[in-house]
C-alpha cells in the first residue's frame, strides 16, 4: 500500500543532521563522566566498607575493653583504651572525609545535563520530521485542479516554511475538499500560502473570482430561521460558517459542512481556524502548532491495559458515586455542578471491556473537543506523563477512538485516545 | 521473487518454524528479526486472530495469530512460541509461531508447487512445498500472507 511504503523516508536538512551529530557527542561526554562518577562511587563504597571492618574491631576491642575492667586488670585497660581511641578517631576522621555529598552533587548536575541533551535531541528530532510546506500545498492543489479544471490555484512563494508530516497528513484532504467547496461558490481563484511563526504553521487559502458576498450567509440563515448572534464584521459573518447547525439544502451549506470538516481535522492537531472576507475574497486561516510529537498526557487504566488521553483535552477528573448516574434516554448522565454531562462507557464506545458492576471505580474523566464535554469512566488513573506521539501500522486504520500509540518507561506499547472521536462516537 | 540470477546456484534460503504441527518455512530476506513473546497490547475493534501491538526499537508493530487466521488448531503462547517480524517492503508486521528451527538453504529445484489439494493455509500464502530430505516445508509468501491478514481485518 502507498499509505505503508511512502511512510519511510524524509528529506533531511544536513543542518539538521549536524545538530544530532554535536547532541549525540554531547551525551558520549556525559556517559563517559557517568562512568567516571561510578568508579568514584565504587571507591567510595570500598573505603566505606574499610570503615565498617575498622568499626568492627573498635566493637571487639571494647568488648575486651569491658572484660578486663571487670576483672580488673587496669594496665591491660589502658592500653585497650588507647587502642579503642584510635579506632574512633580513625572512624570519625574516615566518615568526616567522605566526599558522598560532592558525589552526589556531580550526579545530580550530570542528571540536569541529560535532562538537557534529552530536550534538544527532542527538538532537534522533531524538527527532522518536518516536511516542505510546498509539498502539503502543491497536493492541495492537484486535489483541487482534479475536481475543477476552471479553478486557477496559485501556490504563493511559502519562504520554505515546514510543518510536521502529521499536519501534512491528517489536513491535506480536508483543506483540498474545502477548496473545492469554497470555489464552488465564491469563484476559481484560489490562492494558498504557507508562513512558520513562533512554532506555529500558519495555512492560508484565499478563494475570490466570485459573486460570494458574506451577506448571503446572513440571509441563507435567516431564511432557515435561524437567528445569527454576533455584529455584522466580515470576519464575524463568515464565523457563521461554522455554526454546527447551520441549515443544510441551502447553497453554501456544503461549503459550511466543508469548512466545519477543516475546523474538526485541524482542532484534532490542536489547531485552530479563522474566516474573513477581504476584498472580495473569502480566506481560511489554519493555525498549527508545530510541536505535535510530543504531548503531555494522562495516562488511565482500562481493561487491564493503559491508555493515554492528550491532557490538552482533559477538562477534570470527577469522582461519582453510583447514586450520582442517571439514566436519560438510556444514557447514562452524571450532575457535574448543576449541569448534565453524558457519561460513556469506553467498552461500548470503543470497545474496551473495563470494570464493571461493584469493580466500577466512580472515575471519571472529562474530556473535550473544544466545543462538547463527555465523561468517560476509567478504571483508576495512572498519572501525567510526557509521550511521544506514534503513529499506528497501517492494519490498524480502521480503528476509531484511537489515533496513536506511544511506548511507556517499560517498552510496552498504550494507545492514545481520541477525544474529538470519542465524542462523535458517543452522539 | 526467486533470486535466479546466479542460473545454477538459485537456492532459496529460509527461516525454518513450527505452526499447529507442521513445518513452515519463509524467505529469510522477508524476516527483519525473531524475538521473544513480548507484552502484547490488545487493539479494540479487531478480529480475534489480531493480538494487538508491540513495541519493537520504536516503531510500532502489529501482531497476528495465523492459527486463529487460518483455522488452525488453537494454542497458548508458552516458553517455545516465538514472533517472526516480517518485512514485506510495505508492511512491518510480527506472527507468533510455536518455535523456530534453523536457517536452511533450498535448491529451486526441490521445491513443488502448492498442491491442489485443500490444505490447512491458505493457498494464495503458499509459495510452494519444499522437500528437504524427509521433512516437507510449507513456504510461505510473506506478501500474500500480510494480504490475507488485511483482508480479515476488512482492508483489502
Amino acid at each position: 500500500m502507498a499509505a505503508s511504503t511512502g511512510e519511510s523516508q524524509v528529506n533531511m536538512d544536513s543542518r539538521k543532521l549536524d545538530g544530532l551529530m554535536n547532541l549525540s557527542g554531547e551525551l558520549a561526554i556525559v556517559r563517559a563522566r557517568y562512568s567516571q562518577l561510578v568508579g568514584a562511587l565504587v571507591a567510595e563504597a570500598a573505603r566505606l566498607k574499610g570503615l565498617e571492618n575498622k568499626a568492627a574491631q573498635a566493637r571487639s576491642r571494647n568488648d575486651a575493653l569491658s572484660k578486663e575492667l571487670r576483672a580488673g586488670g587496669v594496665k591491660k585497660s589502658a592500653t585497650a583504651c588507647a587502642e579503642m581511641d584510635a579506632l574512633l578517631a580513625e572512624i570519625a576522621s574516615g566518615l568526616s572525609r567522605g566526599d558522598s555529598s560532592t558525589l552526589l552533587h556531580s550526579l545530580d548536575e550530570l542528571t540536569g545535563t541529560l535532562g538537557k541533551i534529552s530536550g534538544d535531541i527532542q527538538t532537534w528530532v522533531m524538527l527532522s520530521r518536518l516536511v516542505p510546506a510546498a509539498e502539503m500545498l502543491s497536493s492541495v492543489r492537484a486535489q483541487a485542479v482534479a475536481f475543477r479544471r476552471d479553478a486557477e490555484v496559485t501556490v504563493e512563494d511559502n519562504d520554505g516554511a515546514s510543518l510536521d508530516k502529521r499536519i501534512a497528513e491528517g489536513l491535506s484532504r480536508q483543506t483540498a475538499e474545502a477548496c473545492i467547496a469554497l470555489s464552488e461558490r465564491c469563484g476559481g481563484k484560489i490562492k494558498l500560502s504557507a508562513a512558520n511563526r513562533d512554532n506555529n504553521i500558519f495555512l492560508d487559502l484565499s478563494v475570490s473570482g466570485g459573486d460570494f458576498a458574506p451577506e448571503q450567509v446572513v440571509r441563507q440563515m435567516a431564511e432557515a430561521g435561524m437567528a445569527q448572534p454576533g455584529g455584522n464584521s466580515a470576519r464575524q459573518t463568515m464565523a457563521l460558517l461554522l455554526h454546527d447547525d447551520f441549515p443544510a439544502g441551502t447553497t453554501i451549506s456544503t461549503m459550511s459542512a466543508k469548512l466545519r470538516a477543516l475546523r474538526d481535522a485541524t482542532a484534532a492537531l490542536n489547531g485552530s481556524v479563522e474566516l474573513d472576507f477581504v476584498s472580495g475574497a473569502a480566506t481560511v486561516s489554519l493555525k498549527i502548532p508545530l510541536t505535535l510529537v510530543i504531548i503531555q498526557a494522562l495516562l488511565v487504566s482500562l481493561g487491564g491495559e493503559s491508555y493515554a488521553f492528550p491532557l490538552s483535552a482533559v477538562v477534570e477528573i470527577v469522582k461519582t458515586a453510583d447514586g450520582d448516574i442517571y439514566s436519560v434516554d438510556g444514557n447514562n448522565t452524571i450532575k457535574l455542578r448543576d449541569h448534565a454531562l453524558s457519561l460513556v462507557d469506553p467498552g461500548r464506545i470503543i470497545g474496551i471491556t473495563c470494570a464493571s458492576g461493584e469493580k466500577r471505580s466512580g472515575k471519571v474523566v472529562v474530556i473535550t473537543d473544544g466545543r462538547e464535554k463527555i465523561g468517560v469512566s476509567v478504571d483508576s488513573l495512572i498519572g501525567e506523563t510526557e509521550i511521544v506521539i506514534k503513529s499506528l501500522p497501517e492494519h490498524f486504520a480502521a480503528v476509531k477512538g484511537i489515533n496513536g500509540a506511544s511506548i511507556l518507561g517499560d517498552g510496552s506499547v498504550a494507545l492514545i485516545l481520541d477525544p474529538a472521536a470519542i465524542i462523535a462516537m458517543a452522539r | 521473487m526467486t533470486n535466479a540470477a546466479n542460473g545454477a546456484e538459485s537456492a532459496l534460503e529460509l527461516v525454518c518454524f513450527m505452526l499447529a504441527g507442521e513445518e513452515y518455512a519463509v524467505d529469510i530476506n522477508r524476516v527483519q528479526e525473531v524475538i521473544k513473546v513480548p507484552k502484547i497490547t490488545p487493539v479494540p475493534q479487531m478480529p480475534d486472530f489480531v493480538l494487538g501491538a508491540i513495541n519493537i526499537r520504536g516503531s510500532i508493530v502489529s501482531v497476528f495469530d495465523l492459527r486463529k487466521r487460518f483455522n488452525l488448531a488453537e494454542k497458548a503462547a508458552d516458553a517455545q512460541s516465538k514472533l517472526l517480524v516480517l518485512n514485506t517492503g510495505g508492511a512491518l508486521f510480527a506472527v507468533i509461531v510455536d518455535s523456530v528451527r534453523e536457517n536452511i538453504k533450498l535448491d529451486a529445484d526441490a521445491v513443488d508447487p502448492a498442491p491442489e489439494v485443500k490444505m490447512n493455509m491458505s493457498r494464495a500464502c503458499i509459495r510452494g512445498l519444499g522437500q528437504l530430505g524427509s521433512r516437507m516445508l510449507i513456504i510461505l509468501d510473506a506478501g500474500a500472507v500480510n494480504e490475507s491478514i488485511r483482508t480479515g481485518i476488512g482492508l483489502a
